[in-house]
């Protein structure tokens, strides 16, 4: 059924040579936690047994509810934007930025919804956390929450997986607990959407309580929400329906006030897959390559090495003979 | 209707808890059953079917045809300019918003003038989203009810219907999709795979209708990209299949992945009242399409008068002992379970009354096990 060109595409390694040869194994009560062996799984595109998936998630909010809201990462550093469940388009960022953890990453959210693989591609990035949990950070985006999960997409997919919402609602419990910024050399701010009228600081950042379902409004919602625009000076209320518009000057306010170069987010689509804005101050970085299978966009990594930073792109793997599945019709059509 | 009242339309749908009086509004009942009676006009006929236009429907259409002129003369935007959408959209929009009225007023009866203040808003809505560069079903939705607003100010009558769907409705759709490709327009909040399309839903509704009781056209046969080609004519829905078909790259069952279960459907007339349903559960009562919609004196937020059938069916159909319990669930309940209707989580609704709030300490652990003192931290796993 599967011919070699598929097979290769099913082959791509997101771990160095070797790596997944030690066993790092071990018993968590009656539960064993595998990390190797589904990692293995996780890049053929196979998602967790249940109980798996559930040990999965309970030792990574075991471990995330520790972090801070924002965590230091040291350079080099890739970092990544939305991926949006295109999880073969997710191999090829892979291919491009490098295995782990001989490459050090930062996602910056959006693991889920509207693509085919959300599953697969949330349970690929959090195997690979529960492994490197040091060479791998994985942000929340404004999809990692049950509001919106369970319009976009990824709560249908759990629920035609699985058979049931359990898993949908163990992920999201992590999502929970996911940090909320990256603080790369001290110099560079990853987040998701962008800034919040309220944060003035990255104190005040990590101040928020971030456990809990990403609200409909306040700092903790901004941060996920915003966007930047070249014709807006300060503030403006979003027509996204959450979060505000932002502008060059608060930007450069922000930036001078934490002591930092640059701020660096995803949330909204670019063409090539990479776009500074307000004389390099802001740059936003999206990996998800032609977006829907039909905007034709490039995407990109981008990475920082000290004061050195290389965009690499990437575009969207040919479709090889990716398994058909099986028609199952939806209850409206019943 | 009361004569003379007519409002400038507003956004009534602020927060998740206005979706119930959507649901129990006039504008809901009425708008359902417009697009009913535009369905089913079209069973069994062809796009292409000779239909009689009055004057007002050829005006109609030749102003649609104005609006594609502008598109064809604007002139595109530097490209390493733009984040996506090419800003020149931004200019047609404007043009748009400027010459409206004028261009309304010319092809509308003079006893309707009066109106306009409250159609406008409607119309220039219809074509995407300024700002954002985007478009949807939402803005879809604005151009129907538009067309519904007509038909209730008297405009337009029953006898037309055909006409609105397969002619005035066909015509906006051109335009849309010209917009869509020259101005490089971003799906707005697409469900993506999960969505029958990115950008329209209607004409999968009409379309599908439009092919019941076709000899040669089963929905099976829409998944060979020659056999819509060749028919894409004949129904809307076999053209929306042939737009994304030369839109789209990648495996059909994965860009298009709920057109490919659908294919699997017996024949049209239950696709048809598939997409019906559909249409109410991930279009009309999904919140993030929703909160955009405005309402006036004709599209109206006011509670409907009528009893809701949903609970009617419910008390009829506990009274009948002869159909099966699988049939309890009504047609049109506000809240169905699981994917097809809007959900509110419990922990949504905590978090609107309850923003982020700075705390002193980043212990989020101890915060967690205060918070939820009868969870364990982390929650504790179900026994397998």
């Amino acid at each position: 059924m599967i011919d070699r060109i598929a097979e290769n595409i099913l082959r791509v390694s997101v771990c160095d040579e070797g790596e997944l040869e030690k066993s790092t194994s071990y018993l968590i009560g009656s539960r064993k936690i595998e990390p190797e062996q589904w990692i293995t799984w996780a890049s053929e595109c196979k998602y967790l047994p249940e109980s798996d998936a559930v040990a999965l998630c309970a030792t990574l909010i075991d471990r995330l509810s520790m972090e801070s809201n924002v965590v230091p990462v040291s350079s080099p550093v890739t970092i990544c934007g939305d991926i949006h469940g295109q999880f073969y388009d997710l191999l090829e960022l892979f291919k491009t930025g490098g295995t782990v953890p001989n490459t050090k990453y930062v996602f910056m959210g959006d693991y889920v919804d509207r693509g085919h693989y959300s599953l697969e591609t949330v349970t690929l990035l959090f195997c690979l956390l529960l492994k490197y949990p040091n060479h791998i950070t994985l942000l929340r985006g404004n999809h990692e929450s049950r509001r919106i999960s369970n319009v976009y997409g990824f709560y249908d997919e759990c629920q035609n997986k699985y058979g049931h919402g359990n898993v949908h609602k163990w992920f999201c419990k992590v999502f929970d607990v996911l940090p909320i910024g990256a603080l790369i050399d001290d110099s560079v701010i990853c987040v998701h959407g962008g800034l919040s009228p309220d944060i003035r600081t990255i104190d005040s950042l990590m101040l928020l309580d971030r456990a809990q379902e990403v609200p409909n409004k306040g700092p903790l919602c901004d941060i996920m929400w915003s966007d930047p625009d070249d014709e807006v000076e300060d503030w403006v209320i979003s027509q996204r329906g959450a979060g505000f518009v932002f502008g060059a000057k608060v930007t450069e306010e922000f930036l001078m006030n934490n002591n930092l170069s640059l701020l660096c987010r995803s949330h909204q689509l670019v063409d090539e897959g990479f776009k500074y804005m307000f004389k390099e101050k802001l740059a936003t970085v999206w990996s998800a390559p032609n977006y829907c299978y039909r905007c034709g966009n490039a995407a990109a990594v981008f990475e920082i090495d000290g004061s050195n930073r290389v965009t690499k792109y990437f575009n969207a793997v040919p479709d090889g003979s990716r398994e058909k599945p099986e028609r199952v019709v939806a209850p409206y059509f019943l | 209707m009361t004569e003379n009242a007519f409002v400038a339309p507003e956004k009534m749908i602020k927060n998740v808890f206005d979706l119930n009086p959507w649901y129990f509004s006039k504008a809901y009942e009425e708008y359902l059953a417009f697009l009913h009676r535009l369905n089913d006009s079209v069973i069994g006929v062809h796009t292409t079917a000779d239909l009689r236009c009055n004057e007002l429907v050829i005006d109609f259409i030749e102003m649609l045809d104005g609006l594609e002129k502008w598109i064809d003369e604007i002139p595109l935007e530097e490209i390493s300019e733009q984040r996506f959408g090419n800003k020149a959209f931004r200019h047609f929009y404007e043009k748009l918003c400027k010459e409206a009225p004028e261009l309304l007023k010319n092809v509308l009866p003079s006893n309707t003038h009066d109106a306009l203040i409250e159609l406008v808003p409607y119309f220039t809505e219809s074509f995407g989203n300024s700002t954002r560069i985007d478009y949807g079903s939402g803005h879809e939705a604005n151009f129907l009810i538009f067309i519904f607003c007509l038909q209730k100010l008297g405009v337009f009558n029953d006898h037309d219907n055909q006409v609105l769907v397969l002619r005035i409705f066909n015509k906006y759709l051109r335009v849309c999709r010209h917009l869509q490709t020259k101005f490089k327009m971003e799906p707005a909040g697409s469900r993506g795979v999960h969505a029958i399309d990115d950008f329209q839903f209607a004409p999968f509704i009409f379309g599908s209708a439009q092919l019941i009781g076709s000899k040669s056209l089963v929905p099976d046969s829409y998944l060979k990209s020659t056999v819509v080609e060749a028919n894409a004519h004949i129904s809307l829905f076999l053209d929306a299949v042939n737009f994304i078909n030369q839109t789209k790259t990648g495996p059909f069952h994965e860009h298009s992945n709920q057109l490919w279960n659908i294919s699997a459907v017996p024949h049209w007339k239950k696709v048809n009242s598939g997409m019906f349903k559909m249409y109410e559960g991930e279009v009309l009562k999904k919140f993030p399409v929703v909160q955009h919609l405005m309402f006036g004196s004709l599209f109206s937020f006011e509670r409907t008068e009528h009893i809701k059938e949903s609970s009617e069916d419910i008390s009829q159909i506990s009274r009948d002992d002869s159909m099966p319990p699988v049939c309890q669930m009504p047609p049109r309940a506000p809240a169905q379970h699981g994917m097809f209707a809007f959900q509110i989580p419990a922990a949504a609704n905590s978090s609107t009354v309850r923003s982020a709030t700075v705390v002193e300490s980043g212990d989020l652990r101890k915060l967690h096990t205060e918070k939820h003192p009868e969870e364990r931290c982390p929650p504790p796993m179900p026994e397998p």
